[in-house]
């Protein structure tokens, strides 16, 4: 008897979204990597975070690599990360529009994120920080200031209205974040497509925690996420974002001195490379990181697993 | 001291105080029933009453003067039960009373001498075929003596046990009536059914709030406040004042005797039968979670209730610590344990119950929806009844209002506040997870608030509204709901078209829109007539047991074969949970 090869019949497919004309996320009709199933379609983007002001609190050995100077002038930042680094997308987290830093209005931050626009080619997500109502000034600026067409994060369960409303005049694409929870995720997806927002701009993001640090969690409910995706729901179908570097660099082992953790350094590469590839295998579409080295070893992981298994021509 | 004279409605109460009392805490002492969900801090301006034409808070008050205190209407008893609902109900009964009564004619002239009075009363018993048991109550024993050296009528009711009869009281005279009770003993709402148990004949109903509420609105604060020095007692002493003084105004209203009264039949969560009972309930809410027992004996009912001085109480046996005799009870009123499809019956109450199964099984959960639905803990919110908002229409970009008897309106009730919420949401005054949009723009208190009337057009001279606690509150009771019966399903494997029917029980019952409790997603979308709303089930098995050999033989086989799932152990509890909070819900996979 021949050998008849099962095959899982799913019927929905993600998204696919272009973001500029060399970055096309989603696309799948199968599980990261199961290209025996079907169309694995576009390699996942790596997107490089850069800040507003100087992030005081990252460890010594990121600050040397990026440059202290560097560090200080958000464009010549986000010129690195695309240039030398090989960013696919920059992710501009404004960290400093929190009322409790610099508290940078929004205006000044909407100029700040047209510098940045105008500085590099790659898609920008523009994320402000601060409570709801400082960022719904900044969301509403962003959105009618941006030179170009801008990925707006975060949309919350407690704080979409704005920010779709924005993002829906700008005709801008936008990120929805919901707490690890697949449920919730999908009320948001609906709340915001309620507002007339297209579900064809918005790009999930589960959010995560660092390896050790609640990343199993958000494994599987990206997994689960994305088995809603393939059974055909019509509410889950973005893409999906996740941000590991902030997540990474703030634990604990990765700032301890202790040598039998091994060269502190490359801990930190090494652990946010290997929580961004999980993140991958369990359905991610761009990861978002800090560190160069980082950014090639996770390039070269999605290159020699695409390359191998070839479902961007062949499919099946 | 001070004369207080309450008045609400029909029924007046006069107490008297010592100066200075707080107006709150006098009414509340009286019996009568008063919302004070803020706890006397002025904050919820639910207590509000009438004196001398002005209206004040009862909790800012204090009695310094002979006052006449005019209290909202929903002070007292709420709702008489709609008669023709149950005696539809049991006209197919076999009736075979709990408590069965004969009469016998004693002539003291035919005695032989030296035998004794009980010897003498066995015999007579015997030869119209009862044998008995003897009496161990000394008040018994000395009434029987009396009876046998009289020469009249007597009637004698008897408690059949294993072909073997047990007096409960003799009296004297002829065309007694053998009344009995039927109690459902739920934790926001009470009521009770008086029946003509010779005949069958349903006489007279009425319902009202739980006075325990002011104690805790739902059973773990009850049991919280149980276990307070003399929590338990205040609870117990609580709940049978109130019964005791219903009871005997239904009777007075029917011209019966309470006397004749001598069978009660309480059904009722498992909590409130212990708090009833005056049995510990700690255990009910800390592991182990085991209530003191599953089948409760059968008790003197003086013992609790004083005014039935010579009866038996019943006790509706319960399955576990949160599934209780009041869903024994609904089983035997719909008779789940005896179809062959498979049935859902829904009890929403502020302790919700659901089990699913047909003749051969039947699995149950509990699920804590709160009293949203009765019409407790919403800012306007009350039980059905004359002035509340029973249903809510949106017509020439208005929203109607349907309000039930001829009166002002005085709040919204639960059915009410679930069509309004499903046209809000259609006509996107909030979004799915029950927020207001920009449409809505009032305020009360600060706080986003769609008003429904407004002062100068309600009853007590107050906003009626709706505020995003009040739907949350309400989203919050469905999703309990909802999710309890999705996870049911899951675990059985059934699919919502699999079921035949989905019987609803509870007070919110009858007045439901369909249509529009489907819309908010209160429960699995299914076809419109396969749902049947059955009222009170936990009233109606109680009635059943109270009439029917059949269903007290039933009763006593079927609470050990009820499979109870804790939904607190359950994992997927919580995600089902978070997926019903939403309107109408997330539909997960």
């Amino acid at each position: 008897m021949e050998f008849e090869k099962p095959l899982a019949e799913w019927k929905g497919q993600v998204q696919e979204i272009k973001l500029s004309d060399k970055v096309i996320i989603g696309g799948e009709q199968v599980f990261p990597n199961y290209s025996f199933d079907g169309k694995c379609s576009n390699k996942p983007a790596v997107a490089i975070e850069i800040n507003d002001v100087f992030p005081e609190n990252w460890p010594e050995n990121l600050k040397e690599i990026w440059n202290t100077d560097t560090l200080k002038s958000p464009v010549e930042r986000a010129k690195k990360a695309e240039k030398e680094f090989g960013a696919d997308i920059i992710f501009f987290d404004m960290i400093g529009t929190h009322q409790d830093r610099e508290n940078i209005s929004a205006n000044q931050a909407a100029e700040n994120m047209n510098a940045i626009l105008k500085a590099v080619d790659t898609p920008v997500i523009v994320r402000p920080d601060g409570n709801f109502e400082k960022q719904n000034k900044i969301f509403a600026k962003c959105c009618e200031l941006a030179e170009r067409q801008i990925i707006i994060g975060s949309a919350k369960e407690d704080n979409y209205r704005t920010i779709t409303a924005s993002a829906l005049a700008g005709n801008h694409f936008i990120i929805a974040e919901a707490p690890i929870d697949v449920n919730i995720q999908k009320q948001l997806n609906i709340l915001i497509t309620q507002m007339n927002f297209p579900l064809e701009r918005i790009i999930m993001d589960p959010m995560t925690g660092g390896l050790g640090y609640g990343f199993e969690y958000t494994y599987s409910v990206m997994e689960r996420i994305r088995l809603q995706t393939f059974m055909d729901d019509p509410f889950m179908i973005p893409p999906m974002v996740c941000c590991v570097g902030q997540e990474t660099w703030k634990i604990k082992e990765i700032k301890i001195e202790d040598e039998k953790y091994g060269s502190k350094p490359e801990r930190g590469i090494n652990w946010e490379t290997t929580t961004a590839i999980g993140l991958i295998l369990s359905g991610a579409n761009i990861v978002v990181v800090r560190h160069p080295e980082s950014v090639i070893k996770i390039k070269n992981f999605i290159d020699s697993i695409y390359q191998k298994s070839d479902c961007l021509q062949q499919g099946i | 001291m001070k004369n207080l004279k309450l008045i609400s409605g029909d029924f007046t109460k006069e107490i008297q105080v010592k100066e200075n009392t707080n107006l709150l805490y006098a009414i509340q002492e009286s019996g009568l029933f008063i919302d004070a969900p803020c706890g006397g801090n002025s904050v919820c301006k639910k207590c509000t009453v009438f004196i001398d034409g002005k209206s004040c808070l009862a909790c800012q008050t204090f009695v310094n003067k002979d006052l006449i205190v005019i209290l909202p209407e929903y002070s007292n008893l709420v709702v008489e039960e709609d008669k023709n609902h149950f005696i539809e109900k049991f006209k197919d009964i076999k009736i075979n009373p709990i408590i069965q009564k004969i009469e016998i004619f004693i002539n003291p002239e035919e005695r032989i001498s030296y035998q004794s009075d009980l010897e003498y009363f066995k015999s007579l018993l015997k030869k119209a075929g009862f044998e008995i048991f003897i009496p161990s109550d000394v008040e018994l024993l000395s009434k029987i003596s009396k009876a046998t050296h009289k020469k009249n009528t007597f009637t004698i009711y008897l408690f059949e046990e294993n072909n073997k009869y047990e007096i409960v009281d003799i009296i004297e005279g002829t065309n007694l009536k053998n009344l009995g009770i039927a109690i459902d003993l739920g934790t926001t709402t009470i009521s009770i059914a008086l029946l003509d148990l010779d005949s069958g004949i349903f006489i007279d109903s009425i319902t009202f709030y739980n006075p325990q509420i002011i104690y805790g609105a739902d059973i773990i604060h009850r049991i919280v406040f149980a276990q307070k020095n003399d929590g338990a007692e205040i609870l117990q002493k609580k709940v049978l004042e109130e019964l005791n003084q219903s009871i005997s105004s239904l009777c007075m209203k029917n011209n019966l005797s309470a006397n004749e009264i001598k069978s009660v039949v309480l059904s009722g969560n498992t909590t409130m039968i212990h708090l009833f009972l005056g049995l510990p309930s700690k255990f009910i809410r800390e592991t182990p979670y085991s209530p003191v027992m599953q089948k409760f004996p059968i008790l003197n009912s003086n013992s609790f209730i004083d005014i039935i001085k010579k009866g038996k109480l019943f006790v509706m046996p319960c399955v576990a610590n949160y599934l209780g005799g009041d869903l024994v009870s609904g089983i035997i009123s719909c008779d789940l344990h005896k179809k062959d499809e498979i049935n859902i019956l829904l009890d929403i109450g502020t302790n919700g119950e659901i089990v699913i199964g047909n003749k051969d099984w039947l699995i149950g959960c509990a699920c804590s929806a709160g009293p949203a639905f009765e019409g407790m803990g919403l800012n306007c919110g009350v039980r059905f009844k004359q002035g509340a908002i029973t249903e809510v229409s949106y017509e020439n970009n208005k929203f109607v209002y349907s309000i039930a008897g001829n009166s002002k309106p005085c709040g919204i009730s639960g059915t009410g506040i679930i069509s309004l919420i499903k046209h809000l949401k259609e006509q996107k005054h909030i979004d799915n997870r029950g927020k207001f949009t920009e449409k809505v723009k009032d305020k009360i208190d600060h706080r986003k608030a769609f008003i429904l009337f407004k002062k100068e057009e309600t009853f007590n001279n107050e906003f009626i509204y709706v505020d995003e606690t009040d739907i949350d509150n309400i989203l919050r009771a469905k999703a309990a709901i909802y999710s309890g019966i999705s996870l049911l399903l899951k675990k059985l494997s059934l699919d919502i078209s699999e079921i035949d029917n989905m019987f609803i029980a509870g007070g919110i019952g009858n007045s439901l829109n369909i249509n529009n409790a489907l819309e908010i997603g209160l429960f699995p979308r299914m076809r419109k007539e396969k749902i049947v709303f059955i009222g009170n089930s936990s009233l109606t098995g109680a009635i059943k047991f109270l009439l029917s050999r059949e269903s007290r033989d039933e009763t006593n086989d079927l609470f050990p074969k009820v499979t109870y799932i804790d939904l607190s152990n359950e994992p997927s509890y919580m995600d089902e949970f978070m997926a019903a909070l939403f309107i109408p819900h997330t539909n997960q996979i």
